[in-house]
């Protein structure tokens, strides 16, 4: 279980969230969705430790992550990028896994957004760290591409049996991917579900939007 | 490319140093004074001589191992200084002040002063050193700054080690703008050097030669020591070059 205990993060003057608490379920899918600017992606920095936070975080002392833009290493080639989180990754299976066999000695500028993004969650699938955080995964990509990944990422991780945090703001594919979705809005938790329809959600973010 | 261009550009720097030997033949045949200033032929066949003198080659060589030295310990200070720069900012403070203080230095004051605290083979080499420390640490503390802070924050999160980090990834990054820096540092590293070691009289170097043969009024072999000097800093900068071309595709 992965848990965030008083969570209090600010900038300055604005508090983004403040005693702030989430459980998340070991071997799932949790989708935090949200609106722009809701707090997302901090949150997920902060469980990566990336920037300084009040309160505590436990169960997630080790993770790797899919970024909003792929962060690819631009001079070393997809088979490097993937053995610079892993040595050992057998890349060559996993590359064929995802659709993307015979791209390994191929060098991030060379490939398409959608085989970037691939390259970047299949990396984060590889490294050894049991939580993987994906901040808006599927962001920018065409509807068909967006489809096939979301489904290589329920295959992955149930073959993988991470831990996944997913932050979006789209709820569809909230729907299609999370098995836990929580929703927050103003710093805090205003839905927390296994499962909702696309109209309850949607109505939820209108609501809180307008709130 | 169109094959006129590439004849174009074979040939423009070809007439521009021919247009320089022109006018030099041409200035040299309207003083007619070999005392004011040689003529071509008179200065190759003082550079002939140079290279038969077995002290030309010692001085030569003397004066090259002094830059390499100077050269060297300054690029290592200046990357050393830079990186402490870049990883705080109280460092670059602190450091800040100085930086300015080595780019005010006067240069022929401080050769003077050093051969007092010194001596004339060490003084050249400091001299050297300090003026062109701030350039590289210019060029190299910009390198830094320009490394990707996103790819740094990839690593700290997927736990990629140190040393991993900097020659897969941080390194690789900053290498052109390294190697850029060294590149703009070699020249004018043996062109310094030289004026020092004619302020500093070191002994075996193409500064003391200069100087003796201003005092003997040997101004075609003056002229032939300069024309040494401009050619090995070229020959420098084009080995340098093909090497960094090499480095940057690895």
């Amino acid at each position: 279980m992965i848990s965030l205990k008083n969570i209090t993060k600010r900038y300055g003057d604005k508090t983004v969230f403040e005693n702030f608490n989430l459980d998340v379920e070991e071997n799932a899918i949790t989708v935090i969705l949200g609106e722009s600017g809701s707090g997302k992606t901090t949150l997920l920095n902060t469980i990566a430790r990336l920037t300084g936070f009040e309160g505590e975080i436990t169960g997630a002392d080790k993770v790797s992550m899919v970024f909003q833009r792929d962060r690819l290493v631009p001079h070393l080639t997809v088979k490097d990028n993937i053995l610079l989180v892993n040595k050992s990754a057998d890349v060559k299976s996993m590359l064929e896994s995802v659709g993307l066999s015979g791209t390994e000695n191929l060098y991030p500028q060379d490939l398409s957004a959608g085989m970037a993004r691939r390259v970047a969650i299949l990396r984060a699938f590889c490294s050894p760290a049991p939580v993987l955080l994906m901040d808006e995964p599927l962001v920018n990509l065409d509807l068909a591409i967006k489809y096939s990944i979301i489904g290589q990422i329920k295959r992955l991780r149930e073959e993988s049996g991470k831990t996944v945090i997913l932050v979006s703001h789209d709820v569809k594919e909230t729907v299609m991917l999370a098995d836990r979705i929580v929703v927050i809005g103003g710093g805090k938790i205003i839905f927390d579900r296994k499962s909702a329809t696309e109209r309850t959600l949607t109505a939820l973010l209108l609501n809180n939007f307008q709130g | 490319m169109k094959n006129s261009d590439r004849i174009l550009n074979f040939l423009l720097p070809i007439i521009s140093v021919a247009a320089v030997v022109v006018l030099w033949a041409a200035a040299a045949r309207s003083v007619d004074s070999e005392y004011i200033l040689p003529t071509v032929g008179e200065t190759f066949t003082a550079l002939l001589e140079l290279f038969k003198s077995a002290e030309f080659y010692r001085a030569f060589l003397g004066t090259l191992k002094r830059s390499f030295i100077a050269f060297s310990i300054s690029y290592i200070l200046a990357f050393f200084v830079a990186f402490c720069s870049y990883e705080s900012g109280k460092a670059k403070r602190f450091l800040s002040p100085l930086l300015v203080i080595i780019r005010a230095l006067p240069t022929i004051a401080i050769v003077l002063l050093l051969i007092v605290w010194t001596n004339s083979r060490i003084a050249p080499v400091i001299v050297t050193m300090l003026v062109i420390f701030p350039t590289l640490y210019n060029n190299l503390y910009s390198a830094l700054c320009g490394i990707d802070k996103e790819l740094n924050e990839m690593c700290k999160v997927f736990g990629v080690k140190n040393y991993q980090r900097i020659t897969k990834v941080v390194f690789p990054q900053i290498a052109p703008e390294f190697i850029a820096a060294a590149g703009a540092g070699l020249t004018l590293n043996l062109k310094l050097m030289v004026a020092a070691e004619v302020l500093a009289q070191t002994a075996y170097s193409m500064g003391y030669l200069l100087n003796t043969s201003k005092i003997y009024f040997e101004i075609p072999t003056m002229l032939a020591l300069v024309l040494i000097t401009v050619i090995t800093g070229l020959i420098i900068e084009f080995l340098f070059g093909l090497w960094a071309k090499k480095a940057v595709k690895r």
